[in-house]
């Protein structure tokens, strides 16, 4: 008979702090290093090591390495899986697990769990690098080991009735009310079935109830007379009577299969009282097995090996979590190796099953309703991981309906869909910053007050949303206690790792979101691109960037400069020093770009076709950005100062990437093309002693990137318009940081442009590239409708890649509705001529007279110059969002510019007729050949490029061409 | 009944598994597309019922629901459909992959691209060399097909033209600028060229400036020391081509015995292709090409001399130029009319003679 054991506290957890045994401060030098054998808590899974590092001197990375490892009760060195730590493969220490890096002065603390019962730690603490010259000093260091006692103790060598499974009963027995026990025993057809049984039936009768659920065909001759008192109930589980609860349910299912096992589950949870217990009897290991049961656990565990922490992971969604896990061999049949779960219900189960109307709505795929409903326990709930971990499969059908509500303007969907999502998928950036896009929109602050208040109080772990009620706080206008906010809770941090290191990526580049909106409610990624928002913010660009440059955040970016030009100073002046510069020869440029060729093409075939002293090769940066922006994405948001190194950085990129390594190693220059987030990557790790030109065109100076540029990795920059140089320097003060810049515009081959002109082209507007906002087409028809009031034979070519109406959306897809309905409006249909998108511009406006510029806000408008140089007459808006800067007299001096519709008229028909037109018509041709040609620019751009490569580094002052 | 079709164009129905309409997008349907330009260069061909237009974009095809024909065609094409392919009547050809038991019963022909093909299936057999590439294909025994037409693969004449000097050196931008060996398609373990990896290796120790550069749906790692161009839009393709000094072809098993669009596609741009040398290869692109290879070695070799040997790579493109009148469209044509337009008239000859028709099959050994 069974016999109490006391109860037994499954939730349990012991803690027990070790004093290391240092008496004083240890110095760690060359042969002088710390060995510790630490005794831990009987079967402790967890641990903590903590202390403080004092550093004289530089230290560099891996000069200071631990290597620990575990051993169990018979000194064995254990090798299982181990969070918080790597494997080492063995050096000249052989194959030890390593924590940190730990250099990094002052106080450290890591923490790692082990899935093996731990007796004892080895950690070893000892200079890795010979020739360090610093000095390093341990204090306090502190060992805390934890055992959480949720796995069952081994059972003796003798068990009372020769049986784990007995065994185990004892133990769930004990712990459950004494006598009177009813159980349901579910099993195959087979021996070990009717051992489960019998046991049932020694343990429970008479007391009890023991009830039977046969999965086979026919029961054994024998049943009967083996387990006296059972009652067989049915041969499937969906025959059961519903009105039957048990206290404990048995099952032994004839082999591995989960989802079977998952879909039983399901139905067994109905028949068990919510205090109850679940024993599930598993094949110890899986070597006997068929090799897809092993393929199944090895796919949704990672493992092949049954621990109780690949069993969580697999009962992660069901209603059950497992408690105990009994590993021993049932001595007295011979049969398999088993091991035996016990569970319970989960207690987040019982939370949602108990929440009104959440299941229901799940089960209607009603999402919004089961958003509104799960959204109280998301903000009570104690146990939020479990919570998220057995909800979280649905975290897509939440946002997906945000998504859809959104579109069908359902905003009190939205929200309740979007806060679900991201508080069940709080690793998910995807889901908190579409979820704090929303709140924005929608003025939700209470809401996300809410939201943020119970992230902060649940989910001390997840800093990322943390920092997002920083970003929401800005979103309030209130940027700079933002970023102290930020500030503050980086200063509370104990260290860094890759998923702080990524929430500081979102809070940096949304609040430089934040902080270029304007005061503009927009969802738009890029807000100054948007009229509104762009003549609000120029008016007064130093005023309104001064709030990002007054966050400690960005404080820490401005030290990463300082640091960086440092960095790169002192290597350039050793090599100089070691005079190890390269021989005179042919200077080598990479020009490198994120995927985007068009205006380096020119360049390219201009070296193709002179001899220009140069030598040249590209590379094509989109596929390792694709990487980046995949695994890697705080590299180039979060301050590199917050524990990056760039010489880490480089070394990894271009351990997957010989191609890039080699042709950097080859060169003299990187010519950068587009200041984007490869500009920012390669400002941060290039190596050092690389010159870097950045060459900065239009829509990036509007964006948030160059903020995050490192300028003390820069060379120097390159604009294609004297206005955008401006902006640049008002915004991101780039023209401090002492490097050469220069304003030269892109260039072409345009010596077979120019070609007579139709007839028709003297009552001929045209516009190439003008489906979008920016280049405001609509401009173009109020000036073609003022035109045909007085002749009507006045028309407007159209030319480009048509409007694709389905991929427009917000502002884009306004826009486009607001030129179809004016040109319906002034019945102009016939009057406008869409042509496609052509390369051969000098064919394409053969019949065009007039070249519009109507744009918002442009760096050079090749269309533009390219029209002139075909012969077409500009006529040249004063670009709106850039005039506060100089455009467009910047990049165009002296020529007639408009700023509204009858101005633009005046210009074309002063130029309408035949001997006007025909010497306008020559000067344009004269104007474009004489700025923009490649003749005219190449030599220009030819001297900046050679004063970069030869900037030594070392040298100050600025040098603006 | 039907009309014997020597005197007027054979109206021939096609459909491709269970696409409404052909795009251009994966290997299979470029290549089905460039089959069907052949066929219309001698019959109507209505795919999924509507006129197949070679010179439109989307070959003048809209998605339109499948209706399957019960009549009023002369041949019926179907490829991947074995449940359409069941409905319709005689006569009725098929692709000859996949294997599906019933349409090599009753399929009055099947098409396969190349030679080795039809031999490895004529018969099937383990005796047959031919057929040993095929197994993984086929299994251990397959229904003998009653014919098999070779109508091999047709060259895009989009592919002809010279691309536009932009467009060839932004192609080389993406590939570093250098010399650049391509490979670009499918990239999986089945047809990745890994002699020519390992050789490529080798050579660039001491000529760096070549680059092995690969384009489009990558399905294995990547040697650290191959150029990967993100997937290029198929217009773009031939200047991408163009910009290589030479490309590679697939190494795999099935290039034993299948067709390559990618040896096609180098023809029409004279891109030097150093090709792995197998039966399939050789009816391609003849037996005096200078660059095929067996193994690392003889690539190693083929590599330096289409990279360093002017007189080797006008080789290369001078039999490349005689191989290609085979597969331009017009070509293809008509070589493949007298075949499609015997197997009409056959059938139609038998259906006067009997009035069931009979599906004799057998056994390969």
């Amino acid at each position: 008979m069974l016999t109490r054991r006391g109860d037994l506290d499954i939730a349990g957890l012991t803690r027990r702090w070790t004093s290391l045994p240092l008496s004083a401060p240890q110095q760690i030098r060359e042969g002088a290093g710390l060995a510790l054998a630490v005794p831990c808590e009987d079967g402790a899974t967890n641990f903590v090591l903590s202390g403080r590092l004092a550093t004289e001197g530089e230290g560099a990375r891996n000069d200071l390495v631990i290597a620990v490892r575990f051993l169990d009760a018979e000194g064995t060195i254990l090798d299982p899986a181990c969070e918080g730590l790597s494997i080492s493969e063995g050096t000249r220490l052989g194959r030890y697990f390593y924590p940190l890096q730990i250099l990094k002065r002052g106080a450290f603390s890591k923490e790692f769990s082990i899935d093996a019962p731990v007796a004892m730690l080895e950690i070893e603490i000892l200079l890795w690098r010979p020739q360090t010259t610093a000095k390093y000093t341990l204090e306090d260091l502190k060992f805390l080991s934890t055992r959480f006692d949720r796995r069952f103790a081994d059972p003796p060598d003798t068990l009372p009735e020769g049986s784990s499974y007995a065994w185990a009963l004892s133990e769930i027995a004990a712990a459950s009310r004494e006598g009177g026990l009813a159980a349901l025993d579910i099993g195959a057809h087979g021996d070990q079935a009717h051992v489960t049984t019998r046991h049932l039936v020694q343990a429970l009768l008479p007391d009890g109830r023991v009830d039977c659920v046969r999965v086979a065909q026919e029961l054994r001759p024998d049943f009967r007379m083996l387990t006296p008192g059972a009652q067989v109930l049915a041969g499937d589980l969906g025959q059961l009577p519903r009105q039957r609860q048990y206290h404990l349910v048995s099952l032994y299912p004839h082999a591995y299969n989960w989802s079977t096992i998952a879909s039983a589950l399901e139905a067994i949870e109905p028949l068990l009282y919510d205090s109850g217990y679940l024993i599930v009897g598993l094949a110890s290991n899986l070597s006997g097995q068929p090799e897809h049961f092993r393929k199944q656990l090895q796919s949704q565990s990672g493992s092949t090996e049954l621990s109780l922490h690949t069993v969580s992971e697999i009962l992660k969604e069901s209603p059950f979590e497992p408690v105990g896990l009994v590993a021993a061999i049932d001595r007295e049949h011979d049969l398999d190796p088993i091991q035996w779960v016990i569970a319970r219900k989960k207690r987040v189960f019982l939370l949602v099953r108990d929440t009104p109307g959440l299941v229901d709505s799940i089960a209607r795929s009603a999402w919004a309703d089961a958003a509104v409903a799960v959204e109280p326990i998301l903000r009570k709930s104690t146990s939020h991981s479990q919570l998220a971990a057995y909800l979280g499969q649905y975290a897509h059908q939440f946002a997906e309906t945000a998504k859809i509500a959104g579109e069908e303007g359902r905003q009190d969907a939205v929200l309740p869909c979007r806060m679900a999502a991201a508080m069940l998928k709080p690793e998910s950036e995807a889901y908190s910053v579409e979820l704090l896009s929303a709140l924005r929109s929608a003025g939700e602050y209470e809401f996300a007050e809410r939201f943020c208040q119970a992230a902060l109080k649940r989910l001390p772990g997840s800093w990322s949303l943390r920092m997002q009620e920083a970003l929401l706080q800005a979103a309030t206008d209130r940027g700079l206690e933002a970023s102290f906010t930020v500030m503050e809770y980086i200063r509370a941090m104990p260290r860094f790792n890759g998923s702080m290191r990524r929430s500081i990526t979102v809070v940096m580049r949304g609040f430089a979101h934040e902080c270029q909106r304007a005061g503009v409610v927009t969802p738009h990624p890029q807000p100054l691109l948007l009229p509104e928002v762009a003549l609000a913010y120029n008016a007064e660009v130093e005023k309104n960037a001064q709030r990002w440059y007054e966050s400690p955040l960005t404080k820490l970016l401005a030290f990463d400069n300082i640091q960086r030009a440092a960095d790169r100073r002192a290597a350039r002046a050793t090599r100089h020093a070691q005079g190890r510069a390269a021989p005179r020869r042919r200077t080598r440029i990479l020009f490198l770009s994120g995927g985007n060729w068009k205006f380096v093409i020119n360049i390219l075939k201009y070296f193709e076709n002179h001899d220009t002293g140069f030598d040249v090769r590209t590379y094509d940066f989109s596929s390792t950005e694709e990487s980046l922006a995949k695994d890697h994405l705080h590299e180039i948001f979060a301050p590199v100062s917050l524990g990056l190194d760039p010489y880490e950085v480089w070394r990894r990129t271009v351990e997957s990437d010989a191609t890039l390594g080699e042709l950097v190693e080859w060169s003299d220059l990187v010519f950068c093309e587009w200041a984007g987030s490869h500009a920012i990557w390669l400002s941060r790790f290039l190596p050092a002693d690389k010159r870097l030109l950045v060459r900065l065109h239009s829509y990036e100076a509007f964006s948030q990137w160059p903020f995050f540029l490192n300028y003390g990795g820069i060379d120097g920059m390159l604009f294609v318009a004297g206005h955008i140089r401006s902006f640049a320097d008002k915004q991101f003060r780039m023209l401090e940081h002492g490097f050469p810049t220069a304003v030269l515009p892109n260039f072409n081959d345009m010596s077979s442009f120019a070609r007579p002109k139709a007839p028709s082209a003297r009552r001929t507007l045209g516009m190439v590239g003008y489906s979008n906002m920016n280049k405001d087409p609509i401009f173009a028809v109020r000036v073609l409708e003022q035109l045909r009031r007085r002749d009507a034979s006045w028309r407007l070519k159209l030319v480009g890649h048509p409007w694709n109406e389905a991929a427009l959306d917000g502002a884009e897809l306004a826009y486009y509705r607001e030129f179809k309905a004016l040109v319906a409006e002034h019945k102009l249909e016939d009057a406008i001529v869409f042509s496609g998108y052509s390369k051969d511009i000098p064919a394409v406006l053969e019949g065009v007279g007039f070249i519009l510029s109507c744009s918002w806000r442009e760096g050079t408008h090749e269309a533009l110059l390219e029209g002139m140089a075909t012969g077409a007459v500009p006529v040249l808006r004063r670009w709106p969002m850039v005039s506060p800067f100089g455009a467009p007299e910047s990049t165009y001096p002296r020529l007639e510019c408009f700023e509204t519709v009858d101005q633009a008229v005046e210009i074309v028909t002063s130029h309408a007729g035949e001997r006007e037109f025909a010497e306008a018509s020559r000067r344009a041709i004269a104007y474009a050949m004489g700025n923009f040609d490649e003749t005219a620019v190449f030599p220009r751009f030819a001297e900046f490029l050679n004063l970069v490569a030869d900037r030594t580094g070392i040298e100050e002052g600025t040098r603006n061409a | 009944m039907h009309d014997p079709a020597a005197l007027r164009r054979l109206k021939i129905y096609a459909l491709h598994s269970n696409r409404p309409k052909l795009g251009s997008t994966a290997g299979d349907l470029i290549n089905e597309g460039r089959f069907l330009t052949s066929l219309s260069q001698f019959a109507d061909v209505y795919y999924n019922g509507q006129l197949f237009r070679p010179d439109q974009p989307d070959f003048g095809l809209t998605a339109e629901e499948i209706v399957v024909p019960t009549s009023g065609y002369d041949l019926y094409y179907v490829r991947s459909n074995p449940d359409v392919f069941a409905q319709l009547p005689h006569p009725k050809i098929a692709m000859a992959y996949p294997y599906n038991e019933t349409v090599f019963q009753t399929a009055d022909a099947l098409v396969v691209t190349t030679e080795a093909w039809r031999r490895g299936l004529t018969p099937y057999s383990e005796r047959n060399m031919f057929s040993e590439p095929m197994r993984e294909w086929y299994g251990v025994e397959i229904v003998a097909p009653k014919h098999i037409i070779n109508i091999k693969q047709t060259l895009d004449t989009h592919f002809l033209p010279e691309p536009v000097e932009h467009d060839v050196i932004e192609a080389r931008a993406r590939m570093t600028f250098g010399k650049a060996i391509g490979f670009f398609g499918r990239i999986d373990s089945n047809t990745f060229p890994y002699i020519l990896l390992s050789a490529y290796k080798d050579v660039i120790r001491s000529h760096p400036e070549i680059r092995f550069v690969v384009g489009g749906t990558v399905r294995i790692p990547l040697d650290r020391e191959i150029v990967r161009v993100p997937r290029m839009p198929h217009e773009q393709m031939p200047a991408m081509l163009t910009a290589c000094m030479a490309t590679a072809t697939d190494e795999g098993n099935d290039s034993r015995f299948l067709g390559s669009g990618k040896v096609l596609d180098s023809m029409a741009r004279s891109v030097p292709v150093i090709a792995y040398k197998s039966p399939t290869r050789v009816e391609q692109l003849g037996d005096y090409y200078p660059l095929y290879y067996e193994d690392e070695a003889t690539c190693r070799q083929r590599i330096l001399e289409v990279m360093f040997d002017e007189d080797v790579r006008a080789e290369a493109r001078r039999q490349m130029a005689i191989r290609i009148e085979h597969f331009l469209p017009q070509a293809r044509a008509q070589a493949i009319q007298k075949d499609f337009e015997e197997l009409v008239r056959i059938r139609s000859n038998s259906e006067m003679a009997a009035e069931t028709p009979a599906h004799s099959s057998m056994k390969a050994a």
